[in-house]
């Protein structure tokens, strides 16, 4: 940007050009701070959890000299402070560490009493998946957002990484618990949906989130070559009568190792 | 206007910032710069925010916000939760009306930005209603919230009325109009950190450094907007894509600090927004990095002179 001459003469009196200017260049430090004290690894703290840990903040220890790693926690507890009141949260990482090689849709399932189920799509599920159509931009990015913060927890849960990885996918439940209010409020959405397209249908006694995955064609396989077939996998279930115990969330996780649900317990901040 | 006509002093407007010693000296932060850059970046991001609420809040604003849909005052209590200081007024607002209250509020304040009605007071009313929005449902937010935010202090503190408003300074002074530089540099250093930082994390990334990535991105049935045309572009330019995003999200601070590439690296970043605007799911986060490219045009350039009007 090309800037005019610098009027040094037009610093007044008083303490309110000092006040500007400290809040000047803790603004313009802010930013790049916090950025980087994101790759200096912090210890955990009860706030750091429930429901989640940030996904760009690097964890543990950085050196064994106590002092100096409090002062760093105390440094980043500063940054996130100000990030959160402001609303200048940093941390800028799309489509890391990887992106995954299906398209990956939510749907509820609703399950009735007498034993029938009904399901309710997201409005981005492709009718044809060799014919999508094309979408406007903006329209509803909102609503895409959600469902992305919801499916990119089990973006990489096919079947083959969940073989490779065991212990990172029994731990699924977990990143259900931490965002059960994303999920529940999800599938309590789409069920009023289905009751209101549907007046006079009963109210389901669970619905069951499931991802769908559709696999893109791979980079070396032609363009009209047959698609490798679909995929689902319950990632959790909601109960629309409240928790079935007390202490328990209304919300189970599917645990894809063991292939069942696990009942989740009410966050309680420690 | 004639060789001898003498050109009008610069009207500064604005508090100069004082800073500490030789701190008094850094040119860089402290220079004022021409009124018109801040005046074009508040009708930018005025813009993007009445097309943020008009296009993309209001049709599923019940949906998203009430209680019969994915919202409420209480529906994301943890966001809130101890040891955290996010907050929202619509935490404190009834649920009945708060959310459209406020969002009338926001929309007003958006319209004052706009034509540059005391952008001090609309700025920070911008900015308290985007926080609120921005908390009490972050399910619904990308990064292009949080780019939305800082955008709102920015333009609040930056003297944005100065030019190019309903009751605008040049009505009595016919020459350049200068406000303080260092907003406009908060700004940039953002931009830079939200570029520079995500190139980092890309840089680490096997599927970025392979490039594939931006194949799997773009034929992607949900967050591509266009999956049916990706097919036509050979494998190879989606990953030259890729390297081509990651090379400049990287070396943008240095591409814009010299002359010689400052335009094109520019240009290339006005293109990238537009292009993932309009074939991927990114939404508002394309809109308001865009407004941010307001600040680098120079609109002083074609300042009219007023004949008429008094000059020092």
């Amino acid at each position: 940007m090309k800037d005019a001459p610098l009027p040094t003469s037009h610093a007044k009196s008083g303490p309110l050009p000092w006040l500007v200017g400290l809040f000047a260049l803790w603004q313009v430090a802010f930013p790049v701070l916090a950025n980087l004290w994101e790759f200096v690894p912090r210890r955990v703290t009860p706030a750091d959890h429930y429901p989640e840990l940030s996904n760009t903040q690097r964890w543990g220890t950085f050196t064994g000299i106590e002092p100096a790693q409090r002062a760093s926690e105390i440094a980043g507890d500063v940054f996130a402070f100000w990030g959160e009141v402001t609303g200048l949260k940093q941390g800028w990482n799309m489509f890391t560490p990887d992106f995954p090689p299906h398209t990956v849709v939510p749907v509820a399932e609703l399950h009735f009493a007498n034993g029938t189920t009904a399901r309710v799509a997201s409005r981005f599920a492709p009718a044809d998946p060799d014919r999508p159509q094309v979408r406007w931009p903006l329209v509803h990015d909102r609503e895409f957002n959600y469902e992305a913060n919801i499916t990119m927890l089990g973006w990489h849960a096919d079947e083959d990484t969940v073989r490779a990885k065991p212990d990172v996918w029994a731990k699924f439940p977990d990143r259900v618990r931490d965002n059960n209010e994303l999920f529940a409020h999800w599938l309590a959405w789409k069920m009023r949906t289905h009751l209101t397209a549907n007046p006079g249908a009963p109210e389901p006694v669970e619905v069951v989130m499931i991802f769908r995955y559709i696999p893109t064609r791979l980079p070396h396989e032609a363009a009209d070559a047959p698609r490798r077939p679909a995929f689902e996998r319950p990632a959790a279930k909601w109960y629309p009568g409240g928790p079935r115990a007390p202490g328990l969330l209304a919300l189970e996780g599917f645990d894809p190792v063991a292939k069942r649900f696990v009942p989740l317990k009410a966050v309680t901040q420690p | 206007m004639s060789a001898s006509t003498p050109q009008p002093e610069p009207l500064f407007i604005g508090i100069q910032p004082r800073l500490p010693g030789a701190m008094n000296r850094w040119h860089w932060l402290l220079r004022p710069v021409p009124a018109e850059r801040m005046a074009a970046l508040r009708v930018a991001v005025a813009l993007a925010a009445l097309i943020d609420i008009g296009l993309v809040t209001l049709p599923q604003f019940a949906a998203h916000f009430s209680e019969r849909g994915l919202g409420g005052p209480t529906a994301y209590e943890t966001r809130f939760r101890a040891g955290h200081q996010y907050w929202s007024l619509l935490r404190v607002l009834p649920a009945a009306w708060g959310p459209g209250a406020l969002l009338a509020l926001w929309t007003a304040a958006a319209v004052a930005l706009l034509i540059g009605t005391r952008p001090l007071i609309s700025g920070l009313v911008c900015w308290t209603c985007a926080v609120s929005f921005w908390n009490i449902n972050p399910g619904l937010c990308n990064g292009g919230d949080q780019i939305r935010n800082a955008l709102f202090l920015g333009v609040a503190c930056a003297r944005s009325g100065a030019v190019w408003r309903v009751e605008s300074v040049r009505r009595t002074h016919a020459g350049p109009v200068l406000v303080p530089g260092w907003p406009a540099k908060v700004l940039l250093v953002q931009l830079v950190c939200v570029y520079v930082f995500s190139g980092v994390y890309k840089l680490l990334s096997r599927g970025w450094q392979t490039g594939y990535v931006m194949y799997f991105v773009n034929h992607d049935l949900e967050w591509c907007l266009t999956p049916k045309l990706s097919p036509y572009l050979p494998v190879f330019a989606h990953r030259a894509s890729a390297w081509v995003a990651v090379a400049w999200e990287l070396l943008f601070p240095l591409l814009i600090a010299f002359r010689f590439t400052r335009a094109a690296a520019l240009w290339l970043g006005v293109a990238f927004h537009v292009i993932t605007l309009f074939t991927l799911e990114v939404g508002h986060f394309a809109t308001y990095s865009l407004a941010f490219y307001a600040l680098f045009v120079p609109w002083e350039k074609w300042r009219r002179e007023r004949p008429g009007l008094s000059r020092p």
